[in-house]
């Protein structure tokens, strides 16, 4: 049976769970996190970013399997920009857990530290803010990354934008100003 | 769509209605809480997932 959206809330829900078994946090990242910031677009999947070690992201994934998820582990080359990703699939959709540990963990640690909007009420899902968004956006790169990018922030014109370029700036991301130069228009 | 005969390209420009068409959506999803968003963004698949682009051909 194909269940609603709620299913995959919850399902990520227990997943987060798992996670914070392996003193592993993590934040809500990818179009979901768009959408609790006003961007509302199509996804099929929740992203969920978080750091790990290797080891422990195998692990997690053996963790998740014993729970009855059926689980893939995507592991990296030497090139991948991630660390690796988990695809848990649900009847209700997908969930990815993907991994910075060993390519970008600042922008997950500084999210995780300064997530305080909340899935819904009682919910352990905490999502990225919105000028850790636009880094991780950039970082990923491409057209649709960057036309993300200018509609999350056409839709946020209250942002400090002086908060999404420092921090931008520090990871040395490139690319902010022309998509802040096109959210104006 | 009368094409422009001088050959020059069509300038890409905003338009004003569509501008205030987005504000107006913009307002609806203010309005909404963190769940409806996500919820919203997450049932499109369900919502609009029997639209089938149609394919043509030269030939139909």
């Amino acid at each position: 049976m194909n269940e609603g959206p709620e299913s995959l809330l919850t399902a990520a829900e227990v997943v987060v769970s798992v996670l914070k078994e392996f003193q592993t946090e993590s934040v809500v990242i990818g179009a979901v996190a768009l959408a609790a910031h006003h961007y509302v677009r199509f996804t099929e999947d929740l992203d969920i970013g978080m750091n790990a070690d290797p080891q422990s992201f195998r692990a997690i994934a053996e963790a998740l399997r014993a729970r009855g998820f059926q689980v893939r582990l995507r592991e990296p080359d030497a090139d991948d920009p991630l660390s690796g990703v988990i695809d848990v699939e649900c009847s209700s959709g997908l969930i990815q857990i993907v991994n910075f540990g060993q390519t970008f963990p600042a922008v997950i640690e500084d999210a995780i530290i300064e997530a305080t909007l909340a899935v819904r009420p009682e919910s352990p899902l905490r999502v990225a803010p919105l000028p850790h968004l636009v880094a991780l956006k950039l970082y990923a790169g491409g057209f649709k990354s960057k036309a993300d990018v200018v509609e999350l922030l056409r839709r946020n014109a209250d942002a400090d934008l002086n908060m999404v370029s420092s921090l931008c700036d520090k990871y040395r991301l490139r690319g902010l100003s022309e998509l802040l130069e096109e959210a104006r228009k | 769509m009368a094409v422009p005969t001088n050959n020059k390209p069509m300038e890409m420009r905003a338009s004003a209605c569509a501008k205030a068409s987005l504000r107006t959506e913009m307002e609806r999803v203010r309005r909404m809480t963190v769940e409806e968003r996500i919820l919203a963004a997450l049932g499109m698949k369900s919502k609009f997932g029997w639209l089938q682009p149609s394919l043509t051909t030269k030939h139909e």
